[in-house]
């Protein structure tokens, strides 16, 4: 089956695990639970059935995914969907085969939660039969909780990730639904797909670059707690910024133009972006915005809620100096039933 | 555009691309895609004092895919150069390594030629126009079951025979 | 007495990935999906068709097809088309006076020119974010700084975004 075929190249892979193992830290504490929980799906074999499930325009979505980790090769999905995380390589499997997608380690640093959100460790009811912990992010100007951590107690994989809008609403989780193994003894991982025949294979990691293109913005900081942690520039040109706040990430992608609004995907929501009209969708990949300003189109992506990309997204794109707090206040507002308008 | 009523230039100017899209999945080549456009533009210029604004790019769909209908049914009273509606036909060979992506395209394409239009015209309407089932229904007038059903068998058999002419 | 409700046949299966099942349909595949490996395979495979349909390029008219339109011969408007309701401007009034020159004269000399530019021209400097794309570069970048089963699950689901 030439064409469903898996298309691999098959990469030099140190053997074994490419992560450091840091030794079990106590869970005594949120940020450790937070920091445990990070890298224990390579620490840990596991396998079960992940749920994603999101609210999009009023109505929730759901897709389940099967997952499976390997002697630190984490597998989700099957068939012709899937993806594969060995070390620090990526590789994504569609209907023309397998792309790698990833083949560099990353080392911009991200903010330790607790920089900006207050922390709390409590227990939670058991998830797909596990006894669990529950780390639970509030915003520190109003108390709401807008993000929940559930990690397996014994082995500190996160089991699932709520996240929150600005009245404490769950409006998207990813989450295990069953658990058939996690923990105990490991296996060897995997033996990488077999070539089939050889593609023309890219560097699939975009270039770090010291130095901006003319015209686009990369600032070191976003209001809201956001630290750049990763700049890229991809074949195509585009800029790709990685920021995280500890708990979120955010994409952003920068092209040079004007956005081309026939060529968008259908469906989404029209949007206002401090003043600029956009688009925005929900997906099960999480929020994605895109809009225009000054010659350069823009796409922000993250699992974070409308209302906060919305924020985070007039934030890049503003050139004064806002204080943390005032971006946070812009978001409690109720902006509208889904927080598009 | 006067009252949410586009005028029939700008029909053209923006929705040109999706119509001949739309046309070119149905019929399968760039020929026929121009006549078909070429006579839904005839028909868009005609309904556009009766369009109440709402999904335009869904009436669009529903204008294309009624010449399209209109045509089969024409070239079946006189049979000619018959529109291929073999589901074995076999697929051209495996592409190099640089074309998978164009070749894969082309391939999806010629499958999608390969269904019986009964088939085909629900996969388009769904996963080209974006149309829902509803709308779907409308278009063609027929239930929402039915077009849940041969959207159903169309995606069975695009699937069979992208596989088998893989192997 | 309770009827048994009605098993959903096969086509469900599409119904669910498009998003057009009721509540008790999509109850009922979620249950066969974690239970029946046929189920899955089945799903997988008409995700499969309609992923690859749904990737498919929009497809571009060959450039002298728009030109043809619109300088093509007049071809007269058929005598059953409806009376056309007061024009708005003149440029609207001198088109519909010659009914039979419908295309040339629709466009409008101008408005052809401006048709012309939009579809025979590529506009300058305008750009396309590949939006499915990027959606699936954050989740691998975010996938390598924070948990990866979370950041990489939505790779594997059908993509969102439909053209």
């Amino acid at each position: 089956m030439r064409r469903l075929a898996r298309i691999a190249v098959a990469v030099g892979v140190a053997a074994g695990l490419a992560v450091v193992v840091l030794p079990i830290a106590r869970a005594d504490d949120a940020e450790s639970v937070l920091e445990r929980a990070r890298n224990a799906t390579v620490r840990e074999d596991f396998s079960g059935l992940v749920q994603i499930e999101w609210l999009t325009d009023g109505k929730w979505k759901t897709a389940r995914v099967p997952v499976n980790g390997t002697g630190g090769t984490v597998q989700v999905g099957e068939g012709t969907r899937q993806a594969e995380g060995r070390g620090d390589e990526r590789w994504i499997a569609g209907v023309s085969g397998w792309q790698a997608g990833w083949d560099e380690p990353v080392s911009g640093a991200v903010p330790a939660p607790s920089t900006h959100w207050d922390l709390t460790l409590g227990k939670a009811d058991p998830i797909a039969g596990r006894t669990t912990v529950v780390v639970t992010a509030s915003d520190p100007d109003t108390g709401t909780a807008r993000l929940k951590v559930y990690c397996d107690k014994d082995t500190g994989v996160m089991l699932r990730r709520e996240v929150l809008d600005h009245r404490g609403h769950v409006v998207r989780a990813v989450g295990f639904v069953e658990v058939k193994k996690l923990g105990g003894s490991r296996a060897t991982a995997p033996a990488d797909p077999v070539t089939k025949k050889s593609v023309k294979q890219q560097d699939p990691t975009p270039d770090k670059i010291a130095d901006l293109p003319a015209g686009f913005d990369a600032p070191a900081k976003v209001p809201g707690g956001y630290v750049l942690a990763g700049r890229y520039l991809r074949d195509d040109g585009t800029v790709q910024l990685y920021y995280s706040d500890g708990l979120f990430g955010v994409s952003v992608f920068q092209q040079r133009g004007d956005l081309d609004w026939n060529g968008l995907p259908h469906g989404g929501n029209g949007v206002q972006i401090d003043g600029t009209s956009g688009r925005g969708y929900e997906v099960a990949g999480g929020t994605v915005l895109v809009w225009d300003r000054d010659n350069v189109a823009r796409t922000v992506v993250s699992d974070a809620t409308v209302a906060d990309l919305r924020a985070f997204a007039a934030a890049f794109d503003d050139r004064t100096d806002h204080s943390p707090g005032i971006v946070r206040r812009i978001t409690d507002f109720v902006l509208g039933p889904f927080g598009w308008s | 555009m006067t009252d949410g009523v586009p005028t029939w230039e700008e029909v053209a100017r923006d929705h040109g691309r999706f119509m001949y899209t739309v046309a070119y999945r149905l019929a399968g080549n760039d020929e026929d895609a121009q006549d078909l456009v070429q006579e839904a533009l005839i028909r868009v210029r005609r309904g556009l004092e009766r369009y109440e604004p709402g999904s335009l790019q869904g009436w669009l769909a529903r204008i294309v895919t009624n010449v399209f209908l209109d045509e089969v049914r024409r070239r079946r009273r006189r049979p000619t150069a018959a529109l291929p509606d073999d589901p074995e036909r076999v697929l051209p060979p495996s592409p190099g390594a640089d074309e998978v992506s164009t070749q894969l395209s082309d391939d999806i394409q010629a499958a999608l030629a390969a269904l019986p239009e009964e088939f085909r015209v629900p996969v388009v309407l769904c996963d080209v126009a974006d149309q829902s089932y509803e709308q779907i229904a409308a278009s063609l007038g027929i239930p929402v079951g039915t077009v849940r059903s041969r959207l159903h068998r169309g995606r069975r058999m695009l699937r069979t025979m992208l596989s088998e002419g893989a192997a | 007495m309770n009827r048994e409700p009605l098993m959903p046949d096969e086509d469900v299966l599409s119904a669910y990935l498009d998003g057009e099942c009721t509540d008790a349909e999509r109850a009922w595949v979620d249950e066969q999906l974690a239970t029946s490996e046929e189920t899955r395979a089945v799903l997988a495979e008409v995700a499969e068709a309609r992923d690859a349909v749904r990737a498919l390029p929009l497809r571009d008219a060959p450039p002298e097809f728009w030109a043809r339109l619109l300088a093509a011969d007049p071809q007269p408007v058929p005598a059953d088309a409806p009376s056309v309701p007061a024009p708005v401007d003149l440029a609207e009034a001198r088109r519909r006076r010659s009914p039979g020159r419908w295309l040339a004269a629709a466009a409008g000399v101008a408005a052809a020119a401006v048709i012309a530019a939009v579809i025979l021209v590529p506009q300058p400097q305008t750009v396309t974010p590949p939006v499915g794309a990027f959606t699936d570069a954050h989740a691998v970048r975010s996938s390598l700084q924070d948990d990866a089963v979370s950041s990489l699950a939505p790779l594997a689901v059908a993509a969102g975004f439909r053209r």
